[in-house]
């Protein structure tokens, strides 16, 4: 009873009397919920100092088990152990975030290093228009329509060859789609509401962590 | 036998290995940046209300650049806001940077220093950048609208906001003029937890997300934003161009990969079409 | 003398793009690269953010003290037997996270959207006959389109065709989204890739 008690009953009684004061300190003038949503809204900046350590922690215990038991590409392992630990190091040398050689740093290894793999979906999409993009019925036919207005109307030539064409696609993009994009922000909206309302009342097992 | 050939070219050409297309795609995207075209092309007018509103900004304002998600180096947001940060470097606007995420620390000192901003500007005076805040924009933005001070101690270089001249008159979101956001989808956060405190927002967003974010500004939760990278284009050209420029330079490209992706998707149907008639498909 | 970094942007540029020819050790070199390179600049930043949120407790609160020890509670995560440990500061970040995420979420993405639809509707009367279409149609392929998501009722008869009308609506709009990223998000991140070292190059950046 005492490990249900302190495992599973007192983070959930916890969880309650934060969410509760917040949400009624919304919707209610009352001096007190502000002050104490003000003070919790504190106390989860500093609680979530520690989550950015969690990163380090997890591929450290990753990689070590890879290289202990070598895996494949246990190499790889050992490359990104030293790397984080360097850059950590070179980091705090060349001065920290706000210095230049950092940005430097930041900038060519892993700002391109992500644009790059991001980049990579610009061919993918080029073979997966080839392959994918077919008109097999109605639906697809209005998907394919609706996807190259604000396509042409995006490119210089569009209204080249018609003047009108990136008023029209903005008309498309304002109106047509947001129609659509309303309905799906309304719907989302409530699944949100629904889901936190499943949480609150526990039929959901996710979210607090359970020994 | 026509037909049989007519439908052999077809099937072969559906059957194209991708790393052809791959291949002319490369040469496609790259053609532009050595031999430029100058594609002409006309400002929309969401990106003229953008240009106007902070043109028509009083001297004094102050603006917080908050926002800057994950993608903030996907640099289709950059082309707008670096033309941005030129379109205000030489007014008297005080500019807070009020990083949502980890990457947004590198990414506005990196557009700062490419627009010049920090050669004409006094930081702690005309502009600060603020450290970032873990545990989610859903909790920090709330709270830095009610007290700034409250929320961020220090600035990026640890020093206490109380010592910096420009938040002597800036406590919440009543001394806020303006909130831009220079992310990919921090405009969820925005239209939620700043919008109800009546602060302008504009934004340079993503394409990707134009449409999804036509709801805000027509339920009025947001001003206007940018088209993603035409966009940039288009407020470069109205700023007057930048170091950066990347969105002219794009516009080139956006001719050429438009055109070759619309004639494979046409050649894609007739193919389809055609080997269906022929009973292939 | 050409930037040091910039030959290892390139060199890192061209390893992700070996991938399109094959998968080979030089994109899982790039790969590690990057991940190595993310969660070492998330523990830089996470130094910096240290020295700022533990200011106020050398600073006349140190009560904040509590919050800062359940904090690392959270580094209990990685231990299975130990796991529990980390719903207490969970639990904290949850219930004020979910409270304003929800109330924040009724007033723009519901009450907004609604207020919005209902503001055009009042637009129709009175305005110009392509203004008053326009608002028309946005109302009507709204609710079309919410009716898609209603999963309670089978679409029959007259509800059968709004909600066949709701469907084409959204794929219009997800056509549009799908779109604008071809062009614009998928071309303009490979641009900005190169533009990145061509711009280095050049001495700026």
């Amino acid at each position: 009873m005492s490990k249900v008690l302190y495992r599973d009953i007192m983070p959930y009684l916890l969880f309650i009397i934060c969410f509760i004061p917040t949400l009624f300190s919304y919707y209610f003038n009352i001096p007190l919920l502000s002050k104490l949503t003000y003070e919790l809204r504190g106390w989860s900046t500093l609680i979530g100092v520690t989550a950015m350590f969690l990163g380090l922690c997890n591929i450290i215990i990753y990689n070590y088990r890879t290289i202990k038991e070598r895996k494949a590409g246990w190499q790889f392992g050992v490359y990104t152990i030293v790397l984080v630990f360097s850059w950590i190091i070179a980091g705090l040398y060349f001065g920290g975030l706000a210095s230049p050689a950092y940005q430097q740093m930041y900038i060519y290894i892993k700002a391109q290093c992500w644009s790059a793999q991001i980049g990579l979906l610009t061919f993918f999409f080029v073979s997966a228009a080839f392959r994918t993009f077919r008109a097999k019925n109605l639906q697809a036919l209005v998907l394919l329509i609706f996807a190259f207005i604000p396509f042409i109307g995006l490119a210089p030539w569009g209204e080249q060859i018609w003047p009108g064409w990136p008023a029209f696609s903005s008309w498309i993009l304002d109106n047509v789609a947001m129609a659509g994009s309303r309905a799906i922000v309304i719907a989302a909206s409530v699944g949100l509401v629904v889901m936190i309302t499943r949480i609150v009342l526990r039929y959901e097992k996710g979210g607090l962590v359970r020994g | 036998m026509k037909e049989e050939v007519s439908e052999i070219t077809w099937s072969k050409l559906l059957e194209l290995r991708p790393e052809w297309l791959w291949l002319i795609t490369l040469i496609l995207i790259i053609a532009p940046m050595i031999f430029p075209i100058h594609a002409p092309f006309r400002i929309n007018e969401s990106t003229l209300r953008v240009y106007e509103f902070v043109e028509n900004l009083p001297e004094g304002s102050v603006v917080v650049s908050g926002g800057a998600g994950n993608y903030a180096f996907m640099y289709e947001t950059s082309a707008a806001f670096i033309a941005f940060l030129n379109q205000i470097k030489n007014r008297d606007i005080k500019l807070i940077i009020f990083p949502l995420h980890p990457d947004s620390l590198m990414f506005e000192p990196w557009a700062i220093r490419v627009a010049g901003f920090d050669k004409v500007k006094e930081y702690g005076k005309d502009w600060v950048i603020l450290n970032y805040i873990p545990g989610g924009s859903y909790i920090t933005l709330p709270a830095f609208m009610q007290d700034i001070k409250g929320l961020c101690r220090t600035d990026l270089y640890g020093t206490p906001l109380d010592e910096l001249p420009i938040f002597n008159n800036v406590d919440n979101y009543e001394d806020i003029d303006l909130w831009v956001d220079c992310g990919a989808n921090s405009m969820w956060s925005l239209v939620r937890y700043v919008a109800p405190y009546h602060v302008p927002i504009i934004g340079f967003v993503h394409s990707a997300y134009y449409p999804m974010f036509q709801p805000f500004k027509a339920a009025g939760l947001v001003y206007e934003f940018t088209n993603g990278i035409r966009g940039g284009a288009e407020y470069e050209k109205l700023v007057g161009y930048t170091p950066w420029n990347l969105g002219t330079i794009t516009m080139d490209a956006y001719n050429l990969y438009s055109i070759y992706v619309l004639i494979l998707v046409i050649l894609a149907n007739i193919g389809t079409q055609i080997l269906k008639k022929g009973g292939c498909v | 003398m050409i930037n040091f970094w910039i030959w290892i942007g390139v060199a890192l540029t061209l390893a992700t793009w070996s991938y399109l020819w094959k998968d080979s050790p030089a994109f899982r070199w790039a790969e590690t690269t990057y991940i190595a390179a993310a969660v070492g600049h998330s523990f830089i930043v996470g130094l910096y953010t240290l020295r700022d949120r533990y200011y106020p407790i050398m600073h006349g609160k140190p009560l904040l003290i509590i919050p800062a020890i359940l904090g690392y509670f959270y580094l209990f995560i990685l231990w299975r037997r130990g796991r529990w440990v980390a719903s207490y500061p969970i639990a904290i970040g949850m219930g004020v996270g979910l409270a304003t995420q929800m109330s924040g979420t009724i007033a723009s993405d519901f009450i907004g959207q609604t207020l919005g639809l209902i503001s055009e509707g009042g637009r129709i009367i009175g305005a110009t006959p392509v203004t008053a279409f326009t608002n028309a149609l946005t109302i009507v392929m709204t609710l079309c389109s919410l009716s898609y998501f209603i999963f309670t009722v089978k679409p029959r008869g007259v509800y059968g065709i709004v909600y066949k009308l709701g469907q084409y609506c959204l794929m219009a709009a997800l056509g549009a989204m799908a779109g604008n990223y071809i062009l614009g998000t998928g071309l303009s991140i490979t641009l900005a890739t190169i533009r990145r070292i061509t711009f280095g190059l050049q001495g700026y950046g």
